[in-house]
């Protein structure tokens, strides 16, 4: 990073964490909303983003935290249930990573998306033979809590992904991205990387989906595992341009500003926003925002 | 120190006997040559002795250690690399990154300086100027050069190299028969080399392994094959 990056960092940092005490609770809400999403289409990007493994499937994983946060309420104190759930949500990615992640492309994406809903129900059906669909939490913390606990996760995935794109792996899995034979028959170990960036990208998604499930006291299961959040996360992770690291931040901040402009004055509009602009971006602009800009057209 | 010995594999897919039986020694240091129509297996074979594709039969042994049945990445750590003959590149990355990323993973322990590697690398294969360029922007003789940079860039041992010379014109064959003489001599290193230019092979083999239609048909000095009937036939009954 460069000085003049380091500073502007810092200071967005420093401004991030003041937001609390210089907005109203309408804009602590917004807030909160962009540090969740920046945390989750960052983690995604750690392998969607490098090896272009495009996972339809992120809810589940956060889903999974919430239920662990969930369940433990009043048992365990935030401080372990939050990081049980990004455990959690890990190691079911790591079970799930070295099947799935053997068939790529539109494959790979459509068998994350029916993972995804596949728990979903499993957890329904737990829930409704246990008789308990919905849960009232007591005493849960306050919106300027969350938001900082949020904005803590963001930060940690942003360094975790800066990490690794600098790293042997995030190298081991551009080659993936471009071409995997050639990528494994230079002596990538494909298997292992691309498993090890799933898990990796699924820890952060499921604390954040921990700390999520707290921020109402009526407690849904449907909520948790939407896959609306998944396509919300590779939309914004597409339109900012998922190949460079500033991609899922700059995606992440523009679409929650669209949605809330768009909740405010066309609710319904919402989905169809999103899938206009997935479309868009995929035909016209696939490198996303950064990419376009990076590579102007001659 | 016994350098690659494959003997009795076999590989089929599905109903095509791709190979049957294949014997093949190459010693430390030497370059051999495979020669042989197209379909006769030389690609099959590269494929399985660097793990892209897994023998029905027989062993594989490299330095005294068998390979057979390992993945590829596991054979580029013990130190071998090969070419595509249908070239391979990492087409959005530049000609440096491509080469960067075979130095930074190839053979074990891994290479402490793989800039110093890759720069190297691109010098002795005349890309040094290409380096900026997208890998997908080469010419397709640039784009073969790319794929022996690449396999040498890994610190492999030994290089199973494919066609490298099919498709150039006689002043580019020229020049890759210099590169890969000079590749030899000066990084010591072992060559399999399949190559269609059938003087391009005599002038560079020590022996010539010839494949028929999956077989190892014969095998011995250039001169001795060049005289074969049985190569000439092979050759002269594949032709159209
Ligand atoms: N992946 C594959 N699937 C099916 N058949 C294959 C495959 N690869 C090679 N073959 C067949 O195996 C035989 C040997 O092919 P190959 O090794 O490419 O020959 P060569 O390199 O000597 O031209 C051919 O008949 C070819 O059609
Ligand atoms: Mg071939």
């Amino acid at each position: 990073m460069t000085p003049r990056a380091g500073i502007a960092a810092g200071a967005a940092l420093a401004l991030a964490g003041a937001v609390p005490w210089l907005v109203g609770p309408y804009g602590l809400t917004i807030a909160l909303n962009a540090a969740m999403w920046v945390a989750l289409t960052v983690s995604w990007s750690i392998l969607g983003g490098t090896a272009a493994y495009i996972s339809l499937g992120h809810v589940a994983f956060y889903g999974l935290g919430a239920y662990v946060v969930v369940t433990s309420w009043q048992v365990l104190p935030l401080v372990v249930a939050v990081p049980l759930g990004g455990l959690v949500a890990g190691a079911f990615a790591l079970t799930i990573g070295w099947p799935v992640l053997r068939v790529r492309g539109p494959y790979f994406v459509i068998l994350t998306l029916g993972i995804a809903e596949l728990v979903k129900y499993a957890v329904l059906n737990v829930e409704a033979a246990l008789g308990a669909s919905s849960r009232l939490l007591f005493g849960v913390p306050d919106n300027r809590t969350l938001y900082l606990a949020t904005l803590g996760l963001a930060v940690l995935a942003i360094i975790v992904a800066a990490l690794v794109r600098r790293s042997r792996l995030g190298a081991g899995l551009v080659a993936v991205r471009e071409d995997e034979v050639t990528a494994e028959t230079i002596g990538v170990p494909i298997g292992r990387y691309k498993v090890f960036a799933f898990a990796l990208s699924a820890v952060i998604p499921g604390m954040v989906g921990g700390l999520m499930a707290l921020r109402s006291a009526y407690f849904e299961p449907l909520q948790v595992f939407n896959p609306v959040i998944s396509f919300t996360i590779v939309t914004m992770a597409v339109v900012g341009g998922a190949a460079d690291a500033r991609g899922p931040i700059l995606g992440a901040l523009l679409l929650v500003v669209v949605s809330e402009l768009l909740w405010a004055n066309a609710p319904q509009g919402y989905m169809i926003a999103l899938g206009v602009l997935l479309i868009g971006f995929v035909v016209f602009a696939p490198g996303g925002i950064t990419g376009a800009l990076a590579r102007p057209r001659p | 120190m016994n350098g690659l010995v494959v003997r009795d594999v076999g590989k089929s897919f599905g109903g095509v006997r791709a190979l049957e039986g294949v014997d093949l020694d190459v010693a430390p240091g030497a370059i051999v040559g495979l020669m042989g129509a197209n379909g006769a297996g030389k690609t099959t074979l590269f494929g399985v002795i660097a793990g892209n594709e897994r023998a029905d039969a027989g062993t594989i042994t490299f330095e005294g250690r068998r390979i057979d049945g390992l993945r590829p990445d596991r054979v580029a750590a013990l130190g071998i690399a090969r070419t595509f003959q249908i070239v391979r590149p990492f087409r959005a990355l530049s000609v440096r990154d491509n080469v960067l990323l075979a130095a930074r993973f190839g053979r074990r322990p891994r290479d402490d300086d793989p800039a110093a590697t890759t720069a190297a690398a691109l010098a002795d294969l005349g890309l040094a100027e290409q380096a900026g360029r997208p890998a997908g922007a080469l010419t397709l003789a640039e784009q073969k050069r790319l794929e022996l940079a690449r396999a040498v860039a890994t610190g492999a041992r030994l290089v199973l190299v494919d066609e490298v010379m099919a498709g150039l014109n006689a002043t580019e064959v020229a020049a890759m028969l210099d590169v890969i003489g000079r590749l030899h001599q000066d990084r010591r290193l072992t060559l399999l080399v399949v190559e269609h230019v059938m003087q391009a092979l005599m002038r560079l083999a020590q022996r010539i392994v010839v494949l028929h239609q999956g077989r190892v048909i014969a095998e011995g000095e250039p001169a001795t094959i060049a005289g074969d009937a049985r190569v000439s036939e092979a050759y002269l009954g594949a032709a159209p």
